[in-house]
C-alpha cells in the first residue's frame, strides 16, 4: 500500500509517500507501526507517548480522519487511500 | 479618557470640505467595543445602518486596536470599516504588514473618512496630522506604481496604502492594499475610496513612539506567555509549524484530501491538480523569500518567482490558500504561474483574490452552459482568465459586468443559482459539504460569505478547541459562535487571526489588561466579542437583513460533493437551529433583550 504523507513529514520520508507491503486486515496502527520501523523519526511526530495519534495530526483513510471511523484499531480497507497530515492551518 | 494603550486621537476627514477635525475616542465605546473591528463597527452603525454605500455619506475608517502596533506578537493589523457597496451589510477587513502599526506610531486610533472629494486626493498622515493633498497624477495607476512614487516623494519610514484602478472604476469587489501585497481584500473598501475619490492614505512614522503598556510588569509577563505559544506551537511555531514553513497554503492538500476543495465552481469538491498548486510544491519549486509582518515570528508570507512560461520572472508575494484554490481548482486550473499572475494583477489594480476566482469560475459554468454571449471562457484557460481580471479592473468588456461581483453578475445573466456567494459575497476555500461549520459560518456571516468570521476548520480539521467531525451537522452552530465571538475579540485588538491556533482567551485577556488597564476574564472576553458580533448583526437587521439573508447557494444544499463527501450535502436549516438558538436570535434578528443583555445602544 502506499501511505502519503504532507508538509513537514515529507523530509523525514524523502518524498511525497511511502510504500508498504500489502497485508489483509492490516489496522491504522498497523499502518503506522510500518512507517515508523521505516522512519523512526515518525513516532514522535505522529504518536503520544501513550501511543495514541498526537493531537491536531490527521491520519485519513479515503479522506476520513480515523478518529471519527473506528480510530488505530480500524482495519483499512483493500485499496484504501491513506494520507498523514502534521499539524497544518491556515486561513488567508 | 483613563484607558491606557490608546493614542486618544482619531481625524474625522471631510473629503467634501477639505477639512479634518481631532477628537478622541469615546471611553465607553472603547470599553464596550475595544478597537480596529468593533469600535470600527460603532463607527460606522453611528453613521446610520441605513447610509447608501454609494454614496459620499458613507464612512470609511481606518482603525487600529488598543494592541495595534505595539510589541505584542502579531500586532500589525488594522481594520478597514465601511457599508459595503458589495453586500449592504457591515464589513471590516483586516490587513497586515507594517501600515497599522506605523498609522499608530504617527499618533493614531483611527482615520474617518466621510464626503467626496471633488478632485483625487491621498492623505498625508504623519506626527498626529493629517492633510488632504492632490493625487491627480497618481489617478489611473496601478497600486505598485503608486506606492513607488509615494515612496520616492517621501522617504523612510514610510507606509503607503493604496487603491487601484478597480477601486477607481468602481468595482465592487475592488481592495485597500499595502505594502504592494497585502490587502484589506473583502467587502469592496477600495470601490468606497475610489468613490469618494480617496486615492491612497500615506503614513510616516517610526517607532521611536511605539506606545508602552500601562502596566510594565504584567507586560512582560503577558508578552512572554503570549509569545511562548505562538513558538511552541506545533502550528504556528517559526521555522517548525506548518503554517510558518509553508504558509497559509499548507492547507490546499488536507482540504483536497477531505474533499473540500470545490472545484470547478463547487460542481465537484476534490481537483486532481490540487499538489501542484500546494504549499509543499511551492515550496520546493518557485519559493523566493518569506517576509513577515510587524511582531510576527511565524512569517506565513510566500513570496515566489516564477521561472517558466508567458509570466516568467513574475515575482510576487501573497501565494496564499484562499487564492491558490479561487484561481486555482475553482477554475480548472492547475498552473501556478496563471495563479501568481492574476494575485498580481489583484494586487496591483487592488482586487479581492477570493472574489474574483468565483467571478471567473462563475463565468466559466456560465461559458459552459451557454449562459453568456459569446464563445466566454473555458475551464482552466489561463491566458483567459488574465484577461478577464484586466477587463474587470479596467470595466471593459465583460468585466464591466463581471466587475460587480459575483453574485450580482450572475444575476445580471439571469443564473443567480450559479453564483457561489452568500449576501452577495462570493464563499472562500472550504466547501460546506464537506467541513459543514463552514456551511453555517458562511450563512451567518455579517459582512457576506466568509471563513474568517468563525473558524471552525481549527476544530474541524486540527482539533482546536476540541476535534469534531467535518461531515457531521450536529453542534456546529454553537462552536461556531464560540469561534465568531473569539474572533471578534482579537479582530479588535487587532492580533492576527492565526494567534487563534495558540492563543486564547485567556492570553488576549492578559495582553489586553496589561496595555489597557482594565482586568478582563475569559468569560469577559467572550461576552465583548459576543457583543461585536451582536452590534453587527443590529447593524445588518436595521438595514433590512434577516433570517432569509443566512443562507447557502442551493448547490451546497442538494447537490452532494465528490470523493469522501460524495454521499454529504450541507445541513444548513438544521445548524441554524441550533445557531439561532446558541445565540438567542428570532430569526436572524437581535431581540431587544438580546441588546440590553448586552448593553448594546
Amino acid at each position: 500500500m502506499e501511505v502519503r504523507v504532507y508538509a513537514t513529514l515529507r523530509p523525514i520520508v524523502g518524498g511525497r509517500s511511502v510504500s508498504l507491503p500489502d497485508r489483509a486486515g492490516a489496522t491504522v496502527a498497523d499502518v503506522i507501526d510500518g512507517l515508523i520501523a521505516r522512519f523512526p523519526a515518525l513516532r514522535e511526530r505522529l504518536l503520544s507517548d501513550e501511543g495514541e495519534i498526537r493531537p491536531y495530526v490527521a491520519v485519513m483513510v479515503d479522506g476520513r480522519d480515523v478518529r471519527h471511523v473506528g480510530g488505530l484499531g480500524a482495519v483499512v480497507p483493500a485499496g484504501a487511500e491513506i494520507d498523514i497530515f502534521p499539524p497544518v492551518a491556515g486561513g488567508a | 479618557m483613563a484607558l491606557g494603550g490608546y493614542a486618544n486621537h482619531v481625524a474625522r476627514v471631510d473629503l467634501s470640505s477639505g477639512s479634518v477635525a481631532y477628537e478622541g475616542i469615546n471611553e465607553e465605546d472603547a470599553r464596550l467595543y475595544i478597537g480596529a473591528r468593533g469600535l470600527g463597527v460603532k463607527y460606522v452603525y453611528d453613521n446610520g445602518p441605513t447610509t447608501d454605500p454609494n454614496s459620499p455619506d458613507n464612512l470609511l475608517g481606518l482603525v487600529n486596536g488598543p494592541l495595534t502596533g505595539t510589541e505584542a506578537t502579531m500586532s500589525g493589523r488594522l481594520a478597514f470599516v465601511t457599508k459595503s457597496p458589495l453586500t449592504g451589510t457591515v464589513v471590516d477587513s483586516h490587513m497586515g504588514g507594517w501600515s497599522a502599526a506605523r498609522l499608530r506610531w504617527a499618533g493614531f486610533d483611527a482615520l474617518l473618512f466621510t464626503g467626496k472629494s471633488e478632485a483625487p486626493v491621498y492623505a498625508y498622515v504623519e506626527g498626529g496630522t493629517v492633510e488632504l493633498r492632490p493625487a491627480g497624477d497618481l489617478w489611473g495607476k496601478g497600486v505598485h506604481e503608486t506606492i513607488a512614487i509615494l515612496n520616492d516623494r517621501y522617504g523612510d519610514n514610510l507606509s503607503v496604502m493604496s487603491i487601484g484602478q478597480a477601486g477607481e472604476n468602481g468595482v465592487l469587489f475592488s481592495s485597500f492594499m499595502n505594502e504592494d501585497d497585502r490587502a484589506a481584500g473583502r467587502g469592496g473598501t477600495g470601490a468606497v475610496a475610489g468613490m469618494k475619490n480617496l486615492k491612497a492614505v500615506v503614513v510616516k512614522g517610526d517607532r521611536s513612539t511605539m506606545p508602552k503598556a500601562e502596566d510594565r510588569d504584567k507586560w512582560r509577563e503577558a508578552h512572554r506567555v503570549a509569545l511562548k505559544t505562538i513558538i511552541d506551537s506545533e502550528v504556528t511555531g517559526p521555522k517548525t509549524g506548518g503554517l510558518s514553513v509553508y504558509g497559509t497554503n499548507v492547507l490546499t492538500n488536507v482540504v483536497n484530501a477531505m474533499g473540500g476543495m470545490g472545484t470547478k465552481n463547487s460542481q465537484l469538491t476534490t481537483f486532481e491538480g490540487a499538489e501542484k498548486l500546494s504549499g509543499e510544491t511551492i515550496r520546493e519549486t518557485i519559493l523566493v523569500d518569506e517576509p513577515t509582518c510587524h511582531a510576527c515570528p511565524v512569517a506565513c508570507k510566500k513570496e515566489v518567482e516564477i521561472t517558466e512560461g508567458p509570466y516568467k520572472g513574475l515575482r510576487m508575494e501573497s501565494f496564499e490558500y484562499e487564492p491558490a484554490w479561487s484561481l486555482g481548482a475553482n477554475c480548472g486550473n492547475d498552473d501556478a504561474g496563471v495563479v501568481a499572475k492574476v494575485i498580481d494583477q489583484c494586487n496591483d489594480h487592488g482586487m479581492d483574490a477570493i472574489e474574483i476566482g468565483n467571478v471567473i469560475s462563475m463565468y466559466m459554468e456560465a461559458s459552459e452552459k451557454g449562459y453568456v454571449p459569446g464563445p466566454g471562457l473555458a475551464w482552466g484557460d489561463g491566458a483567459g482568465m488574465v484577461e478577464l481580471a484586466e477587463q474587470m479592473a479596467m470595466r471593459e468588456g465583460p468585466g464591466e459586468i463581471l466587475g460587480l461581483g459575483t453574485a450580482k453578475a450572475a444575476e445580471a445573466y439571469g443564473h443567480p443559482e450559479i453564483a457561489m456567494a452568500v449576501k452577495g459575497q462570493a464563499v472562500p476555500a472550504y466547501d460546506p459539504r464537506a467541513i459543514k461549520g463552514e456551511g453555517i459560518g458562511y450563512a451567518t456571516s455579517n459582512r457576506g460569505a466568509c471563513h474568517l468570521r468563525g473558524y471552525t476548520p481549527a476544530s474541524e480539521i486540527l482539533g482546536i478547541p476540541v476535534k469534531t467531525d467535518p461531515l457531521a451537522w450536529e453542534g456546529k452552530g454553537p462552536l461556531l459562535k464560540i469561534f465568531q465571538d473569539l474572533h471578534a475579540f482579537s479582530d479588535s485588538l487587532d492580533l492576527c487571526k492565526f494567534s487563534a491556533f495558540a492563543e486564547g482567551a485567556a492570553e488576549y485577556a492578559q495582553q489586553y489588561e496589561a496595555i489597557v488597564g482594565i482586568a478582563l476574564s475569559e468569560e469577559d472576553v467572550m461576552t465583548t466579542g459576543e457583543r461585536i458580533y451582536n452590534l453587527e448583526r443590529r447593524f445588518n437587521n436595521l438595514a433590512g437583513f434577516d433570517g432569509s439573508d443566512d443562507s447557502l447557494p442551493e448547490r451546497f444544499l442538494k447537490e452532494p460533493g465528490t470523493g469522501p463527501a460524495a454521499n454529504s450535502v450541507c445541513e444548513l436549516d438544521e445548524m441554524k437551529a441550533e445557531y439561532y438558538e446558541a445565540r438567542g436570535w428570532e430569526d436572524g434578528v437581535v431581540p431587544e433583550a438580546k441588546l440590553r443583555e448586552l448593553s448594546i445602544a
